[in-house]
């Protein structure tokens, strides 16, 4: 089993750990309801160092990617980076992947837990002369620093003058010579940024953004929060809502830069009418006919319906109202539906209505702009 | 550390049972609160309901998982908690004031087959 730099700071505080992609990873600290809403009101920290972080250099390794990656990295700025999909010829997902372009013969690719390898494989089977790879996933150490309040606990510790302008999508330094690659993003929905740099470097960072960040109310966060954040945010989990089947007729093909045209299947977000969720896998029924099957179900722990709207734990008027959550997360199907149509979600044992949404929580952060953080937050 | 009050008993199944007269009461024990983690939705079986032992009379939903609730005995269900169907999460902050169910026994003999908190504590400690 893996673990990863910062295991012995998650078992010293009591997390309560499970087996994610060959590494032995927090699940929760005390509560994974209140890191996930903690990470929508305040800021929260997790270990991802279970990721897999590679290089790629060299004069071909921009041909390389425009060859295997779903998305034209030419086009893609210095010090930017791009969310997409390394595909087979028939547009079934191998994973996706964050590529971070430093120039045209310089990049970081990062994968998901235990795809490190596989990806370097793929990559080779092109033939490219004038690439090397280098998987760095053992020597660094990853940490995602989440949520509207990350922008001032990141200040305290880096520098204001970092901050001045971050947009979206961009990122700063590089974890080789002692320092650390620092990008505006994350998989939470929420405002934030994600650390890379050297293991030991890593160790001392995650007791510093706890130290400093005791003033924002910050929390450790495990995996289950990250998971039903992601939902919310309508994120997708590689192999589990894309994998070994065809790309197509998703609520992600804008990481797709040319789409395969097919009507095989659909896949959308769905919210529940409460907090339950399925027990087991499951299968889709409209008019009790099965369609299709369930993707991802959890508990979105910041939502609540009151007639029919959908109160978030950020609406004005949730003070006065008992947010239960709701269950949510992706179906895919055999038929095109529209938002406002419903379904049947079922494992056999419970049959769950849920609504097809376009998106499934709302006043998600991740995109606001620095200066409406610090208006709203400061 | 979980604890498990002495004037309690449990069942392998993590539920926890007190006498009160010829009523049970029966919730699920700290141990089992940490293991689920936070409990969201409790789905509470009917009153008057007549169940064998072993038998699920409900379920607790956490936000990772959903688990069954057990009979620590047989006998028929008298009472439910539905206080917490409004607030499931005093299950996770007072799991031992939390009580789910009300149980009039078929045997009495059956309480004190139960394991002590000892043993309780044996069985998580492996």
């Amino acid at each position: 089993m893996n673990r990863t730099p910062l295991y012995e700071k998650h078992l010293n505080k009591g997390a309560m750990f499970s087996v994610f992609g060959g590494y032995d990873m927090p699940l929760w600290y005390h509560s994974a309801k209140d890191e996930h809403i903690n990470v929508i009101n305040n800021v929260g920290i997790f270990d991802t160092s279970h990721m897999s972080v590679l290089s790629l250099t060299g004069e071909n390794s921009e041909r390389l990617l425009n060859s295997s990656f779903s998305r034209n990295i030419t086009n893609l700025s210095p010090r930017k980076e791009i969310y997409g999909l390394f595909l087979t010829p028939d547009y079934f997902v191998i994973d996706d992947a964050v590529i971070y372009k430093f120039s045209h013969n310089e990049f970081i690719i990062v994968v998901n837990a235990g795809m490190g390898e596989i990806i370097i494989d793929h990559l080779k089977s092109f033939n490219f002369s004038n690439v090397t790879i280098f998987n760095h996933t053992n020597t660094i150490c990853k940490i995602d620093v989440q949520g509207p309040k990350s922008l001032f606990l990141m200040e305290k510790i880096f520098g204001k003058a970092l901050f001045a302008d971050f947009p979206y999508y961009t990122f700063k330094g590089s974890f080789t010579n002692n320092d650390y690659l620092i990008s505006r993003s994350g998989y939470t929905g929420e405002l934030g940024f994600e650390i890379y740099c050297k293991n030991d470097l890593g160790t001392k960072l995650w007791d510093e953004l706890l130290i400093q960040g005791e003033v924002f109310n910050i929390m450790s966060c495990g995996l289950a929060s990250r998971d039903s954040l992601r939902v919310g945010a309508n994120l997708p989990l590689s192999h589990q809502d894309f994998g070994n089947w065809k790309f197509c007729n998703t609520p992600w093909d804008f990481c797709v830069d040319t789409p395969i045209i097919s009507n095989t299947s659909y896949t959308y977000s769905y919210l529940g009418y409460d907090v339950r969720k399925l027990k087991n896998s499951g299968v889709v029924y409209y008019n009790s006919e099965e369609i299709g099957r369930v993707l991802s179900c959890v508990s979105e722990v910041s939502l609540t319906r009151v007639g029919n709207e959908i109160i978030s734990v950020k609406s004005k008027n949730s003070s006065d109202i008992k947010i239960k959550g709701l269950a949510a997360g992706f179906i895919i199907i055999n038929r095109k539906m529209t938002s406002g149509d419903r379904v049947i979600i079922s494992d056999g044992s419970r049959d769950l209505e849920v609504e097809i949404v376009e998106s499934i929580r709302p006043e998600r952060t991740a995109r606001y702009s620095l200066k409406r953080i610090r208006s709203m937050y400061e | 550390m979980s604890n498990f009050p002495q004037d309690l008993m449990y069942a392998k199944t993590h539920e926890w049972v007190k006498k009160d007269g010829d009523v049970y009461i029966v919730g699920i024990s700290d141990f089992a609160q940490s293991q689920l983690g936070d409990i969201v939705y409790v789905d509470l079986p009917g009153v008057g309901t007549k169940l064998e032992s072993g038998d699920s009379f409900g379920e607790l939903e956490s936000s990772k998982a959903v688990s069954e609730i057990n009979m620590p005995f047989s006998g028929e269900i008298i009472a439910v908690n539905n206080e917490l169907t409004d607030s499931p999460e005093l299950i996770n902050s007072e799991p031992y004031s939390s009580w789910i169910i009300k149980i009039k026994a078929d045997s009495e003999d059956d309480f004190n087959k139960l394991l002590n908190s000892d043993e309780a504590k044996k069985i998580i400690e492996g």
